[in-house]
Order: C-alpha cells, then sequence, then structure tokens
C-alpha cells in the first residue's frame, strides 16, 4: 500500500524543520567557536601555556590564570562533589517521602537557581572581609557552592534510575542499608553520578561573576591559594575591557581555550553516559 | 536609554563603592534580586505541586 503523498509531504516538512532547528542551535556554538579562534589566533601559541600574563605592550601568555582556575576548580570539585554525592544519596535513598527531604530538595533549588555574583558576594562578606585580603580559597569555596547543587540533583537523579528491584535484592541477602547504597545502589549509578560532576566542572569551569569578589586576580605567578589568585574568567573579563590589543588577542585566545575545554567536556559526558547506558 | 543589570551593575561598580552607604545598597541589591529568583522558583513550585495533586493522584 502506498503511503499517500500528503502524509509523505508533511513527514519531509517535519523532517526539514526539525534539521533546520537542530542546524539553528548548533550554529552558535560553531560561531563563538570561529570567532573566538579568529580573534586568537595570533596568541595560540605554545608561549599562551608557557608565560605568564605580560604587562601591556609585551608578549606573554596566559600560564598563571590556566594553573588558578585549575587548582581552584580542582579545589571546588574537593569540597563540593563528595557532600553533593552523600546529600543526594540521602534525597534518594534514606530520606524519600520524608518531610525533611522535601524541604531540603526545595533548598537546593533555591541554590541551584541563585544567582552566581550573589554567591560572589556572599562568600566576599564571609572570607575576604574577615580574612581582610582576597584569596584563591575564597575564590575554590564560591565555585564549590555554585558546584554542590548541581551535583546534588544529578546525583539524586541518577540513584532514582536504579530499579528498586535491585535494592530488594539486597535486602534479601541480609545488607544493611549503608551497603546497599554504597556497594549495589553506587555502582549502578556510577558513570551517571561521575556525568553530573563533569556536567558542574563544565558549568564552574566559566563562572566569572563568583571569582571576581573571591580570588579577584594576580598579574603574576601565584600558588599560594591564601593570596589572590589569577584565574581564566576574570583574566578574560579583564582584558576583553582593556585598552591594548594584545591583551585583546589573549582574551580571545582564553576564551577559545575555555569553550573548547567545555565541548571536550561535554562531549567525554556523552561518552561516559553511553557507556553507562550500554552496559 | 542605556539599560544596566543588576549583576551587571553589582560586578562593574563594587570595585568604586568607596562608602559603607555604597557598599550596603550594591549589597542589597543582590539580596533583591536574590528574593526574585526565590519567589519566581516559590511559584514554579506552586503550579508544580498544583499540577502533581490534580494529575498525580493515582499513583
Amino acid at each position: 500500500m502506498a503511503i499517500p503523498v500528503r502524509r509523505r509531504a508533511a513527514d519531509i516538512a517535519a523532517f526539514l524543520f526539525a534539521s533546520a532547528a537542530t542546524a539553528f542551535g548548533l550554529l552558535w556554538l560553531f560561531w563563538i567557536l570561529w570567532t573566538t579562534l579568529r580573534q586568537g589566533a595570533a596568541a595560540l601559541t605554545p608561549e599562551l601555556f608557557t608565560q605568564m600574563t605580560p604587562p601591556p605592550g609585551t608578549t606573554g601568555g596566559l600560564l598563571n590564570a590556566f594553573y588558578g582556575s585549575a587548582i581552584m576548580v580542582l579545589l571546588a570539585v574537593v569540597i563540593g562533589a563528595p557532600l553533593g554525592v552523600a546529600a543526594g544519596t540521602y534525597l534518594a535513598e534514606h530520606g524519600r517521602h520524608s518531610r525533611l527531604a522535601t524541604v531540603v530538595s526545595f533548598l537546593n533549588d533555591v541554590l541551584l537557581s541563585a544567582p552566581s555574583i550573589v554567591i560572589g558576594l556572599f562568600v566576599y562578606e564571609l572570607l575576604v572581609v574577615t580574612a581582610g585580603h582576597f584569596s584563591g580559597y575564597a575564590g575554590a569555596l564560591a565555585l564549590a557552592m555554585i558546584l554542590l547543587p548541581i551535583v546534588v540533583r544529578t546525583t539524586e537523579e541518577s540513584l532514582r534510575l536504579v530499579p528498586d528491584q535491585m535494592r530488594e535484592a539486597g535486602f534479601a541477602l541480609g545488607l544493611p542499608r549503608w551497603r546497599v547504597t554504597s556497594q549495589i545502589i553506587y555502582k549502578a549509578a556510577l558513570s551517571a553520578i561521575l556525568t553530573g560532576i563533569l556536567l558542574g566542572i563544565a558549568r564552574i569551569a566559566g563562572e566569572t561573576a563568583p571569582l571576581l569578589f573571591t580570588a579577584l586576580n594576580n598579574q603574576f605567578w601565584s600558588a599560594n591559594l591564601n593570596g589572590p589568585l589569577a584565574n581564566l574568567p576574570v583574566v578574560i573579563f579583564q582584558y576583553a575591557m582593556s585598552p591594548y590589543d594584545e591583551w585583546h588577542t589573549l582574551a580571545w585566545a582564553g576564551a577559545f581555550v575555555l569553550t573548547a575545554f567545555v565541548l571536550i567536556l561535554n562531549l567525554l559526558v556523552r561518552f561516559l553516559a553511553r557507556k553507562g547506558t550500554h552496559r | 536609554m542605556p539599560s544596566n543589570s543588576i549583576a551587571a551593575a553589582i560586578a562593574n561598580e563594587f570595585t568604586e563603592a568607596d562608602t559603607d552607604l555604597y557598599r550596603s545598597s550594591l549589597i542589597g541589591l543582590a539580596f533583591l534580586l536574590f528574593v526574585v529568583t526565590l519567589i519566581v522558583l516559590g511559584i514554579a513550585k506552586l503550579l508544580l505541586l498544583r499540577m502533581n495533586r490534580q494529575f498525580g493522584r493515582t499513583h
């Protein structure tokens, strides 16, 4: 039986519209990558990763900014990820249907949608004002506060996806609750939880507002977390607003590296998620 | 007319806030921004809750 012409036409039209919408969405990503690559190409040299941020009028790289960003994101993950996984576990496993879990879940949503600049100001008052100086610790804490609700939410969602039969099977063997959670449920949800943490890293890697008042910036090499620390987003912010052409180029190059990093991280997430579902 | 957002105002002016009142005003703005997100989120949650009550009785 032949498919009526009208239905086939509608099918083709729907396919074309869907493809066009996808292409439109992807267009912006490639446009951003292309623009940052074109504008920053002149600074995309090995020096970018081996030299410090330069004073105006000379050449240099972004090594201290890369290092500062990496160390603060790492510290934020160390603070935020275990807390987030633990809280997500409580929400999905132990506190299910309890009143407290509902409240915690709502508060987590509040933190999730809190403007990042508000978090930056909060940590500024909490750590920078009391310590009397800007510090990498404050920056890491601000980033951790942004990462935390993301990890809580993704952990909760991924644990909920584990079928109840697996929990029952564990209990039937006489395992205590903590063993069921740590040795059965975590194993089943591992790739999903890791995916959530990686998505959180992708999110905080480019955050500028919370670092503006906490880690500030540092033009020189510094590995001291107790002092102002250079970081990629704030360097990009400052260099892009500066009147110097070399600084503009460096800012573009930094933006390109940051965008490419987030893109690669997302691809990794995709890969991990696929591995998780095919097992 | 050029316009400004709360977040941009805080980011740009916080380093220039030389008096206590100026600084407090900016932090007050941050508080307002936070309250706005809280209200929007509360409304969303309320709508979700009502929807669950209407359609989700059977579960």
